[in-house]
C-alpha cells in the first residue's frame, strides 16, 4: 500500500502536490528524497498539520501517466533514503573508527615516500590553533549563491 | 555504432518491492546501490563492491546471510558484514589510498606566457599574440615560483610548462628547469617536468636541452589532419604535419636512447569538439597511428575561449557520452584485434574500482585538487587553485587566486580561500554525492562548479560534471557485468602503472 497520496495532480501547470503522513520517514529522508527530483522539478517542502506535503512543478510537460509515475518514483527515493539512514545510523561508527585509526597513525608524520630523502613537518599541526581546517570563514558552506548563476 | 542511443544507465532500485518491517539495519556497513542490467551494484565507503542479485541483495538488507553460507562469505570478505570489519587493515587501506591528504600539492603548473602562435578556436587560456612579451614570466618570478614549490610538504613534485605556448619564452624554461635542478640537489624530492607544448616552435637545439634534462613533452592532438587544423589554426604553416613529424622524432630519440618505447611515448591529448563528435574512429586511428598508446577524451569544459565559442564548437551532454561510448566501445574492439590502446578516463577508474589504487588523479578525488593537490603560478606571480582556477581568472574574476609567489607557503595553504575550496570540494559534503554508488571513486571540481553553476558547492543533480562521471561509471560497471576472461585481461591492463623512471630528475 502506497504511503503518498497524490493530493492534486495539473498538467496544465505541470504541478504534483503529494501529502505523507510526517510519522513515516524522518525530516532528513524527506530532504534527500526530494534532493533527487531537483534536475526534474521545482521543489517545495511544506507541512499542514501531520502530514509533509511536497509540490513539484515539472520542469517539462508530463502527461498524467508520467505524473503518477513521478510520484511513484518518489516513494521509492524515499525508501532508499529511509534504508540508508537507517544502516548509516547503526553503523556510521564503524567509518568514523577506520578514519580515525588511520589520521592518527599518519598525524606521527609525513611519509617521505619512495627516493625523497627530504624531510617535512605534518602539513597540518594538530597543536596549532591556527590549523582550523573546519572553520569556514567565507561561509562558503551555505548554499548556493543566487547572485551567480552559472550556464548550465 | 550507437545512433542516438543513450549509454546503458543504471537506475535506482525498486524499493517498493522490499518490505521495509524486514529490513536489518544493524547487519551491513554503510553502503550505497544502483540497478546495473540485471544486477544490483553495491558499494562501500572502504572502496569495495558487488554486484548482487536481486535475491541477494534482498539478503543483504534483511541482514539473513550466516556464517559459512557463501552470501555471508562473500558479503564479509567484501567489508559489507558490519561485526566482521576489522578497523585496523581498513585503517591501513583508507590511509594508503588517502595518502594525498598527508602532503601538500605534487603539481605545480608554470604559466611561462600568455603568448601563442596558434589561434584554436577553444582554447582554455587568455593568449595573446607573439609580441606580447610583457605577458611572459621573468626570471626572477620563475625563480621564487620554484622556491615556493618546493616548500610543498609533498614529497613529489612535478612542474609542468603551460601557456600559452610555454616554449614562447624559452629562457624562462630553460632557467626555471636548471634553478629546479640545483635546488633539488640539497632538498632531495622526487623532481620531474612535464612540457605541453604545440611543437610548433620546437628546434633540434630545444629538443636536447628537453631530453637532456628529462622534461616529458605532452602534446595536443585532435585527430587527422582535416579536423586537427579546422580547430588549431596556425597561419604559418600546417599544424598537424609538424606535429606529427616532431612526434615521430621524439620517438625515436626515446628509442635511440635505449629507454622502452612502449612507455616512453610523446603524450597527446585530444579536444572533443563538435565536429570531433561523428569522428570517433578516425581520432582513434589518428593516436595510433602517432605511436600512441593512450586516447584521453576529455569534453570540451565552460572555461575560456571554450564558453565563447560554444555555439559553434559545443554538444551536450548526452552528444559527448554517446561519442564516448563509441570510441571506447571501438577501443575495446581493437584490443580484441591485438591493438593495445586505452582510453584514459576508463583507466583512472578502473585502477579505483580493480585494483583499490587512488591514483590521484586531482579531478576525481575527494576532497579536489584545489590548493593542496596542485597550484598554478601565472606570469605576474599570481597563485592560483589549479589550472581551472587561472582559466576563470582569463575570463575577468579571480576567485580562485589565493596569493603571490611572494607569499609563503604556509600562508597560501592556511589561507581561507584554501580552506573554502577544500570544504567545498568534499564529497561527504555534497547531499547527492553521500548517497551515490560511485561515491568511493568519485570527485569534483569546485572551479567546474562555480562556473557552471556559480558556486563552490554546485548541485550535483543537474549538474554536467556528475553526469559525466556517473555516466561513464555506469557503462564501465556494464562492461566489467558481461566481461569475460578476454576482456577482464584487457581491463586489468589498463589499469597496470609503470612509473616513468626516465623522467625523475635526482
Amino acid at each position: 500500500m502506497s504511503h503518498v497520496h497524490i493530493e492534486t495532480l495539473d498538467q496544465s501547470s505541470a504541478t504534483l502536490t503529494l501529502s505523507l503522513d510526517v510519522s513515516l520517514y524522518p525530516r532528513d529522508v524527506l530532504y534527500a528524497a526530494a534532493y533527487v527530483f531537483l534536475d526534474r522539478a521545482y521543489v517545495l517542502l511544506d507541512r499542514q498539520d501531520a502530514r509533509f506535503v511536497v509540490r513539484f512543478r515539472s520542469k517539462r510537460p508530463l502527461d498524467e501517466a508520467g505524473f503518477r509515475a513521478f510520484a511513484g518514483e518518489f516513494e521509492n527515493e524515499l525508501l532508499a533514503q529511509a534504508l540508508r539512514h537507517r544502516v548509516v545510523d547503526a553503523n556510521q561508527r564503524i567509518i568514523e573508527d577506520v578514519v580515525a585509526v588511520a589520521i592518527a597513525g599518519a598525524a606521527a608524520g609525513v611519509d617521505p615516500g619512495p627516493g625523497s630523502t627530504a624531510a617535512h613537518p605534518p602539513f597540518i599541526d594538530p597543536k596549532d590553533p591556527d590549523d582550523g581546517f573546519l572553520d569556514d570563514p567565507l561561509e562558503i558552506a551555505r548554499p548556493f549563491e543566487p547572485g551567480k548563476q552559472g550556464t548550465e | 555504432m550507437r545512433s542516438g542511443e543513450l549509454l546503458p544507465r543504471g537506475r535506482q532500485v525498486d524499493f517498493t518491492a522490499l518490505a521495509p518491517e524486514r529490513w536489518n539495519p544493524e547487519f551491513a556497513t554503510p553502503f550505497n546501490q544502483r540497478v546495473i542490467g540485471e544486477r544490483v551494484l553495491v558499494t562501500n565507503d572502504f572502496g569495495d563492491w558487488l554486484l548482487l542479485s536481486s535475491d541477494e541483495f534482498r539478503s543483504l538488507i534483511e541482514g539473513r546471510p550466516q556464517p559459512g553460507e557463501p552470501l555471508y562469505e562473500k558479503l564479509r570478505s567484501a567489508n559489507f558484514v558490519a561485526q566482521a570489519v576489522d578497523v585496523g587493515t581498513q585503517a591501513e587501506r583508507w590511509r594508503r589510498k588517502k595518502r594525498y591528504l598527508f602532503h601538500g600539492p605534487t603539481l605545480h603548473g608554470f604559466v611561462l606566457t600568455h603568448r601563442c602562435n596558434l589561434v584554436c578556436q577553444y582554447c582554455h587560456s587568455s593568449v595573446v599574440g607573439m609580441e606580447r612579451t610583457d605577458t611572459d614570466m621573468s626570471l626572477e618570478v620563475a625563480e621564487r615560483a620554484v622556491d615556493l614549490a618546493f616548500q610543498s610538504s609533498a614529497w613529489s613534485l612535478t612542474i609542468e610548462f603551460q601557456g600559452g605556448e610555454p616554449t614562447a619564452n624559452w629562457d624562462t624554461l630553460r632557467h626555471v628547469v636548471e634553478y629546479a635542478t640545483r635546488k633539488n640537489r640539497t632538498i632531495g624530492k622526487v623532481l620531474s617536468f612535464a612540457l605541453v607544448t604545440n611543437l610548433t616552435l620546437m628546434d633540434d637545439e630545444r629538443l636536447a636541452f628537453l631530453l637532456d634534462h628529462k622534461v616529458q613533452i605532452c602534446t595536443s592532438l585532435d585527430g587527422p589532419a582535416d579536423l586537427h587544423n579546422k580547430i588549431r589554426v596556425f597561419k604559418s604553416g600546417n599544424s598537424h604535419e609538424m606535429l606529427v613529424a616532431w612526434m615521430r622524432k621524439i620517438n625515436e630519440r626515446y628509442a635511440a636512447m635505449g629507454l622502452d618505447t612502449n612507455h616512453y611515448r610523446v603524450e597527446a591529448l585530444p579536444t572533443i569538439t563538435r565536429p570531433s563528435l561523428t569522428r570517433w574512429k578516425d581520432i582513434v586511428d589518428e593516436f595510433v597511428s602517432v605511436g600512441c598508446r593512450a586516447v584521453f577524451l576529455r569534453k570540451l569544459d565552460p572555461f575560456g575561449f571554450a564558453a565563447r565559442s560554444a555555439k559553434t564548437l559545443g554538444y551536450s551532454m548526452d552528444e559527448y557520452l554517446e561519442f564516448y561510448a563509441n570510441a571506447v566501445d571501438y577501443i575495446i574492439e581493437l584490443n580484441r584485434q591485438g591493438v593495445q590502446v586505452m582510453e584514459r578516463h576508463a583507466a583512472i577508474m578502473l585502477n579505483k574500482i580493480l585494483v583499490d589504487e587512488e591514483p590521484n588523479f586531482l579531478d576525481l578525488r575527494t576532497p579536489g585538487g584545489a590548493c593542496v593537490g596542485q597550484l598554478g603560478y601565472a606570469p605576474d606571480g599570481g597563485v592560483y587553485s589549479s589550472d581551472e582556477g587561472r582559466f576563470v581568472a582569463s575570463m575577468g574574476d579571480d576567485m580562485f587566486r589565493i596569493g603571490t609567489v611572494h607569499d609563503g607557503y604556509r600562508q597560501l595553504m592556511t589561507s581561507a580561500a584554501t580552506r573554502a575550496l577544500v570544504m567545498a570540494g568534499l564529497n561527504d559534503a555534497q547531499p547527492d554525492c553521500v548517497s551515490c554508488v560511485y561515491k568511493p571513486w568519485c570527485g569534483q571540481q569546485v572551479e567546474y562548479n562555480y562556473k557552471a553553476q556559480g558556486s563552490l558547492h554546485g548541485h550535483m543533480r543537474d549538474s554536467n560534471w556528475c553526469k559525466k562521471h556517473k555516466s561513464i561509471f555506469d557503462y564501465l560497471i556494464h562492461k566489467l557485468e558481461s566481461a569475460d576472461d578476454r576482456d577482464m585481461e584487457m581491463f586489468r591492463r589498463w589499469t597496470t602503472n609503470r612509473t616513468l623512471d626516465h623522467f625523475i630528475v635526482q
